[in-house]
């Protein structure tokens, strides 16, 4: 087991890229005042557990990419504490589960001061037999006012036997907020299959153009253009 | 010539009929003007000859030449020469407009089109619409006007090249300008051969193309078949005269609420003051 420390320093900006398949089990980031992460974290090849904690310091801010296109079970628990007045994070995350995967992701917000923001989109699609989980849970304090937060989880189950389950909490401690959530799973919609499939493309066809159109996002959020063209080619041959 | 014919057509939707033995046959060449009240089957008709599996054909034949299209799948019909112009075009989120453009274009073709062939032809789409062509990669549908919707039916119709072409109420949303565009491509492809059924409220469309026949539906069935009179004497009367003139009584629109369930995501303890 590999236990990592990453420290930002005050009012610098800093670009990572981490490949979690790199035996990278846990994983502590300090984001020190006025500094700023581009994050991204990748997973192409085998199923991994990780564990990511990161504490984000006053007027801070976390902009957090994750892209898991891996093979086998996988389970990550991301918690990112926003610690001190204005400190901000978001996260996208985007996922393929395939076969008789199994993968979890516990994803935890924490509001612990005023002014606080936190935006999280998560977008998944589970295959053939394989399970496909988001949980975890957006906290707002007592005293953490004016503090916002959002959570979005949309999951597509594509064949019958995979299942999806989405399972955003929101643990509200503090009146003075605004706090939202959204989750949805479910087959690919029959409209949207039928307005492709009158145009030509059989189901097949049609089933990857709108999955592929779900995931794809995600490869604008890295900057590395050779990162942005695998992330594509892991899309498509995985479709 | 093309010709579709619809022979003894039973649709449902829900278990409920909504077409009752609908005959009717179209040829490419020929225009066909589709009207009828809100509600009576109009939209029932193009979706099940479309494959729209929401409609049950419980009853009845279609042939497109030789072909049964009934036994035939969505995308087999669309590459048979059928297209449908939706009244409501869906939005599809993430589907890039000129991904599915070409996509759709070269399920037909045995050599994919090159790039550079794609975007010229589509370039000349966008230009003959007279729409921006940075909707090219905006996602199919999603943000656009109503008008702009329609139009983009219009302009998928002229890339993808049927037989016959449905068109269900494709003026609706259109400002004067775009009615005017919308109507030189339908002339310019009836000119190419193309059969056309379709679906409008009102005269000014069908007054902007050329037209050999106008149907009026009435309670799931062609009622009345005519030329151009039809549709001026639908235009300044209604269809009231269907009832007085033929006896046919027309049954209402079915405008009853679905069931409905609210529910709450969140909650909010109130503590009681009993004081």
């Amino acid at each position: 087991m590999i236990n990592k420390q990453i420290t930002i320093n005050e009012c610098r900006s800093d670009q990572l890229l981490l490949n979690l398949e790199e035996e990278t089990s846990s994983l502590h980031i300090l984001l020190n005042k006025n500094s700023y992460l581009n994050l991204g974290l990748l997973n192409f090849q085998k199923g991994q557990k990780n564990k990511i904690e990161i504490d984000v310091l006053e007027s801070s801010e976390l902009e957090l990419a994750l892209a898991d296109f891996s093979l086998g079970s996988t389970s990550l628990e991301l918690k990112i504490n926003l610690k001190e007045k204005g400190a901000r994070a978001s996260l996208k995350l985007a996922t393929l589960s395939r076969h008789k995967d199994e993968k979890k992701f516990n994803i935890f917000f924490n509001h612990l001061a005023p002014k606080t923001y936190a935006e999280m989109d998560n977008y998944g699609v589970a295959r053939h037999e394989s399970k496909l989980i988001f949980s975890g849970a957006n906290e707002i304090i007592n005293g953490a006012i004016k503090s916002k937060t959002s959570q979005k989880a949309k999951i597509i189950v594509f064949d019958p036997l995979a299942s999806g389950k989405a399972n955003p909490y929101l643990n509200i401690y503090e009146n003075d907020v605004m706090a939202s959530h959204a989750a949805v799973v479910g087959k690919l919609s029959e409209d949207h299959l039928f307005y492709l499939m009158s145009r030509g493309l059989n189901i097949e066809e049609a089933k990857k153009l709108i999955t592929y159109g779900y995931l794809m996002p995600i490869a604008q959020y890295f900057k590395d253009v050779d990162l942005k063209a695998k992330i594509t080619l892991s899309i498509e041959e995985q479709l | 010539m093309d010709i579709l014919k619809i022979s003894n057509l039973h649709v449902s939707v829900e278990n409920k009929e909504i077409l009752k033995n609908v005959t009717l046959t179209l040829k490419s060449n020929e225009t066909v003007a589709f009207l009828g009240p809100n509600g009576h089957g109009k939209s029932t008709l193009l979706q099940a000859l479309m494959g729209n599996p929401r409609y049950q054909i419980t009853k009845g034949e279609v042939y497109l030449n030789e072909e049964n299209l009934l036994a035939m799948s969505v995308d087999q019909r669309a590459k048979a020469g059928l297209f449908l112009g939706m009244q409501y075009p869906s939005e599809v989120s993430g589907v890039v407009n000129a991904d599915f453009l070409r996509a759709a274009l070269n399920v037909r073709r045995e050599k994919p089109l090159s790039l550079f062939e794609f975007y010229t032809l589509l370039n000349q789409s966008y230009q003959k619409m007279k729409m921006p062509f940075e909707l090219a990669n905006r996602f199919l549908n999603e943000g656009f006007s109503g008008g702009e919707k329609k139009r983009n039916e219009i302009l998928q119709m002229t890339l993808l090249n049927p037989k016959f072409v449905m068109l269900d109420e494709i003026d609706s949303g259109l400002d004067i300008d775009a009615m005017n565009i919308v109507a030189e491509v339908i002339k310019e492809e009836q000119a190419k051969g193309r059969g056309f059924l379709i679906v409008s409220h009102y005269a000014r469309l069908y007054n902007m193309i050329h037209l050999n026949k106008a149907i009026v539906m009435v309670n799931g069935k062609v009622v009345v078949e005519g030329g151009q009179e039809i549709i001026k004497k639908i235009d300044e009367t209604g269809y009231e005269w269907i009832k007085t003139e033929l006896g046919i009584e027309i049954e209402k629109e079915d405008t009853s609420m679905n069931e409905i369930s609210l529910g709450f995501c969140a909650a909010k303890d109130i503590a009681r003051d009993d004081k």
